[in-house]
């Protein structure tokens, strides 16, 4: 009588080292390295993705602020320097409407611009704070329009670096001295570290 | 002779199943998350395109027959950004429609809406339809 393994001959120990193990083995270390880099992968692109969601976020509030509010304390652009100022608004003037004064949301104000200009130059660090934008840098650019173009009446801030690693751009309209007025405030991050690849 | 079964169906199968979990991970990790914050952007830019048309005066121009700053204005938006503006009165009877130039149609579209106030005080109603350009 012939017994099954009597078939397999003595040069067959196992199958350990079988080419079907080895496939799978490699097929194995495949899957693994894929979900490696996939993970490395989407985890660099969430990083960098909620940079730059957190500096458009951040640049949209700033931007609001400045444009729909007068600042904290409304009349800031009477200080001599950043002490004792909260935040810093555009919002101001006055508008009336059949006798009425209407609230100044949409109209900017001249003279806080001028202020804010100064305010910058002095000390860009702290105007930079006050905006909400500590750590990053800005550039605010207001363009009144003239029925056909914008023409650069403001400049405030400085212009995006080449190493910069996050650009963003908002804009946004409001009137000044009752012109149409565009504000545009470009926010970005110096590059550093991680950002940098 | 057939030795192995490694080029079975089953394992093609498998491999294709493997494959398209592969391809599904990785089209969800290339998605892009700040599609809601240009949303977002739109809807105030357009809020702040027709408060400033209101309050210069362009959009009861528009209405009383000159729609040339309307039509230069719009023109002059960011070169990324398309926008309609259509005007009509309370009974919704549409009385201008002003289009960028140079955009293509789109169904991703924003849409703003503000009252204003024209000749004799009466109220007109303005839609803007705001969109990415392509």
């Amino acid at each position: 009588m012939t017994r099954p393994h009597d078939k397999i001959g003595h040069d067959k120990t196992g199958q350990f080292f079988s080419i079907d193990i080895i496939i799978a083995f490699l097929a194995f270390i495949l899957i693994i390295f894929v979900a490696s880099a996939a993970r490395d992968y989407g985890q660099e692109k969430h990083t960098t993705a909620e940079w730059r969601n957190d500096l458009e976020i951040t640049s949209k509030g700033s931007l609001a602020v400045l444009i729909e509010t007068p600042g904290n304390p409304p009349d800031w652009e009477t200080f001599p320097n950043s002490t004792g100022i909260i935040s810093l608004g555009l919002a101001g003037g006055t508008m009336d409407i059949s006798g009425l004064t209407a609230e100044p949301y949409g109209y900017l104000d001249s003279q806080k611009i001028a202020s804010l200009q100064n305010l910058f130059a002095a000390e860009p660090v702290r105007t930079t704070a006050l905006l909400g934008l500590p750590g990053d840098q800005f550039l605010l650019l207001i363009r009144q329009w003239n029925g056909s173009d914008y023409q650069l009446t403001s400049s405030i801030g400085n212009e995006p670096s080449t190493s910069a690693a996050f650009i963003v751009q908002q804009d946004r309209y409001a009137l000044l001295n009752n012109n149409i007025t565009q504000i545009r405030m470009v926010v970005w991050k110096e590059c550093e570290g991680v950002m940098c690849r | 002779m057939k030795r192995g079964i490694i080029y079975t169906l089953d394992a093609i199968l498998a491999g294709i199943v493997a494959l398209s979990f592969v391809f599904i991970c990785m089209s969800y990790l290339s998605a892009n998350p700040s599609e809601h914050l240009n949303a977002l952007s739109l809807t105030t830019l357009d809020q702040d395109t027709l408060s400033v048309l209101e309050k210069d005066g362009v959009l009861a121009d528009a209405l009383q027959g000159d729609a040339l700053d309307l039509g230069n204005f719009l023109d002059a938006l960011p070169s990324h950004i398309c926008a309609e503006i259509f005007l009509y009165d309370t009974d919704m009877t549409l009385y201008r429609n002003i289009t960028k130039t140079g955009c293509l149609p789109s169904d991703d579209v924003v849409i703003t809406r503000r009252v204003f106030f024209a000749g004799n005080a009466t109220p007109y109603y303005a839609k803007l339809r705001g969109w990415y350009n392509e």
